[in-house]
């Protein structure tokens, strides 16, 4: 189950940042919270939440991490609390401002890379935006690069970033929608996903 | 009924004629604010005796009415006057000028010059005046009879006093915080095209602003600033002219640790992306590589971004492409004072340089200033000066400030002031928590920064760092950090915080490969990294 996993790896994550020594949280299972006597167990009741309130459970389980303070191990039924609720939601918000953030750096980055290479090496534009893409070394990710070859109809370069640009999408699929939604069209939104249901690289 | 209001100049008046004189007296008689700072800085003294000693002689009666009865009656003055020219016989006054005085047309035309009068102008005018015959002609009257030469510290500390006193006469600090009209607040910002600072300055950097790096010995100070400084003159060089402003922005760097020729060869390895060790050890340009023939490095250059390398061009090439146009944009001041005496006179040098610059280069304007770097432009200065070093840390904390106020808002532009980080900063390890209060010499470096950044010590094998944000504004990323290389051979500070982590277990810097064969779960071992965790570039 999705929120039992991301719950786990975030224990893990706590766990490592304070003892120091790879954890094994989640493993085996967890008595108290993956069976119940009671009716239903508290994952079920927390992906409930998730659905009703529209919030990604990955969000959910780093708005109770981020703020926790005490030297306790947080626990699963604190997902539940309304004010972890309220953080998660404003969390979306930062994410989305930080993803806009983060486009706008790679474009100005794009942007004074060509530059460079237009003057260095006089070729056009269009070429040293491809040349561009095609460096690795290069700080743009590989969703971006996706993005702008597509836009640039480089079957090649679009096609080599594909199955990369859609694990990132996948990552924080809700995030980019909203984020980069003027370069991320509902076609390529498609695409990525159906990349990672085939499983295939084409 | 609503009197029409006079027309003064709005320009500052260049020469003092007597009808700005009269002008002047129908101002310090009419507006109290003008009256009141003229009996502080006025004096009879500072009319000419040849050409108008009749304005002397009634300022010092205007005056001497003013002590007594702290006003300006109008037949006090008059009859005070004619009391003094009949008393005195007074004989550097001519026929003419003891007429105006006597018949009385002159007073009556101050007192009522039948228009409105603004204060503000009247401020202007007296601040004019007195600039004029306080300052400028006494200052002439030593260079003609030798006395300047005679005594010449003591003169420009009085000449520069009287300026002081003088250039504020008008101008307000004190503003209104609910004006009528609301003025937009506007901060035209842009980035400066380099990952790992844009990364943080989410708005780049703005004109009239300092911004500080600090960096341990050796550990990419000026390679940052040389980063920098190409990045903005390529943005230079391919924007369009501002029509507001026509002149072309130049980008400027103080060098005052590495002499010209050192600085030429780092920035044009960033800019034409040449090796810098081929740069450093060639002859002439004829041993550059040439198209067809490149070197190794410059192969895989090509191969990087699927470019065939027999049509690239060579070293030779890319310096004849950039290099020209570079030079246009960027320049070096040479302030280490190698082949000359600059470098010791600190900030007042550095902004008469630029003064110097714009005045020979009339076509440019100085658009971002890079000093490298601070700690040595002050050690020198106080050396030159004769001044303790243990002063230093006062000079350290008010650099951010003077280079705003003197540097960037005098010349409107952005200023970049890199420092060293402390001796003992200098010994923690590259995943060290870095800030500006551990600064050589001084914690309150950052004071009037906008923007102040911390590079960690460089791991030695890998050139691998972490680049801290240790001071922001603006945007709220105090504390958060990014993993950088510095690439040495380019002259470039590379964001690899998309191929690297920190080992929380080991405190180093590891790629992401490593860390996930390890542990099993890449996430599992990364340690949280502020805006990096979030793993921007991915």
């Amino acid at each position: 189950m999705l929120v039992r996993q991301e719950f786990v790896y975030a224990m893990q994550r706590w766990l490592v940042a304070r003892t120091g020594r790879p954890s094994d949280y989640g493993k085996h299972p967890l008595p108290r919270w993956d069976t119940t006597s009671i009716g239903t167990s508290y994952w079920m009741r927390i992906a409930r939440l998730c659905l009703d309130r529209r919030i990604s459970p990955r969000r959910l389980v780093s708005a109770l991490f981020q703020n926790w303070s005490s030297t306790r191990q947080p626990m699963p039924n604190m997902l539940l609390s309304e004010h972890v609720v309220t953080a998660a939601r404003d969390n979306d918000k930062a994410a989305i401002k930080e993803k806009q953030q983060e486009l706008q750096l790679q474009f100005s980055q794009l942007a004074s890379l060509v530059a460079e290479r237009v003057r260095l090496h006089a070729m056009s534009e269009y070429d040293a935006t491809l040349a561009v893409l095609r460096n690795e070394t290069l700080p743009l990710s590989a969703l971006f690069r996706y993005c702008v070859a597509v836009r640039l109809n480089d079957r090649t370069i679009y096609r080599h970033y594909l199955r990369t640009a859609a694990l990132q999408f996948r990552l924080n699929d809700e995030v980019f929608t909203g984020a980069w939604k003027d370069l991320l069209t509902a076609d390529m939104r498609a695409e990525l996903q159906l990349q990672l249901q085939g499983g295939s690289n084409g | 009924m609503a009197r029409q209001r006079r027309e003064t100049p709005a320009e500052p008046v260049r020469q003092i004629s007597l009808r700005h004189i009269n002008d002047l007296f129908c101002y310090i008689a009419q507006c109290p604010a003008v009256t009141e700072m003229a009996v502080q800085q006025l004096k009879p003294e500072h009319f000419d005796q040849d050409k108008e000693p009749h304005m002397g002689l009634l300022w010092a009666v205007m005056l001497s009415v003013w002590q007594r009865v702290k006003r300006l009656p109008i037949k006090t003055i008059e009859r005070e006057l004619c009391d003094t020219l009949d008393d005195s016989g007074d004989t550097t006054l001519t026929p003419r000028q003891q007429q105006v005085l006597r018949d009385g047309k002159l007073l009556t035309w101050i007192f009522n010059p039948g228009c409105e009068l603004d204060a503000e102008d009247g401020l202007i005018l007296l601040r004019e005046f007195l600039l004029d015959r306080a300052v400028v002609a006494p200052f002439e009257h030593a260079v003609h009879t030798g006395a300047l030469r005679n005594d010449l510290s003591n003169l420009l500390q009085g000449f520069s006093e009287s300026t002081e006193r003088v250039r504020n006469i008008g101008i307000s600090s004190l503003y209104t915080i609910f004006p009528e009209e609301w003025q937009r607040l506007t901060r035209p910002g842009s980035r400066i095209g380099v990952a790992s600072f844009d990364r943080f300055m989410t708005e780049g950097d703005a004109p009239g602003e300092a911004y500080g790096i600090l960096g341990p010995t050796g550990g990419g100070k000026t390679m940052s600033m040389i980063d920098i400084s190409v990045s903005r003159a390529m943005q230079y060089l391919n924007t369009a002219p501002d029509p507001a402003d026509p002149r072309r922005p130049v980008v400027v760097i103080a060098s005052y640790e590495e002499p010209k020729v050192q600085m030429r060869a780092r920035i044009l390895a960033r800019a034409a992306m040449i090796n810098k060790t081929r740069l450093e050890q060639i002859e002439d340009y004829s041993a550059l590589s040439r198209r067809g023939q490149l070197c190794d490095y410059e192969v895989e250059l090509a191969r990087q971004e699927g470019m065939d390398p027999m049509n690239m061009g060579g070293e030779f090439e890319r310096l004849q492409e950039i290099g020209p146009a570079l030079a246009g944009a960027l320049v070096v001041l040479d302030m280490t004072g190698d082949d000359s005496a600059k470098g010791d006179g600190g900030i007042p040098e550095l902004r008469a340089e630029l003064m110097d610059f714009e005045r020979r280069n009339p076509e440019c304007r100085v658009g971002t200033v890079l000093i490298d770097y601070a700690g040595l432009m002050i050690s020198r200065q106080l050396a030159a000066l004769g001044k303790d070093f243990s002063e230093m840390r006062h000079y350290l904390r008010l650099i951010g400030t003077e280079c705003k106020t003197k540097i960037g808002q005098a010349f409107n532009c952005s200023v970049w002031i890199a420092h060293q980080f402390s001796g003992e900063a200098n010994k923690r390890s590259s995943t060290a928590r870095m800030h500006h209060a551990d600064a050589a010499e001084g914690k309150s470096f950052a004071d009037g920064l906008v923007y102040c950044f911390g590079l960690g010590t460089p791991e030695e094998d890998t050139r691998l760092t972490i680049l801290h944000c240790t001071k922001d504004r603006r945007t709220g990323n105090n504390g958060k950090r990014t993993i950088v290389q510095l690439d040495g051979a380019f002259q470039r500070i590379k964001d690899v915080s998309a191929e690297y982590c920190i080992d929380v277990s080991t405190q180093r810097i590891v790629s992401n490969r490593t860390a996930s064969e390890f542990s099993g779960a890449t996430h599992a071992r990364r340690a949280p990294l502020g805006m990096m965790g979030q793993g921007a570039f991915l």
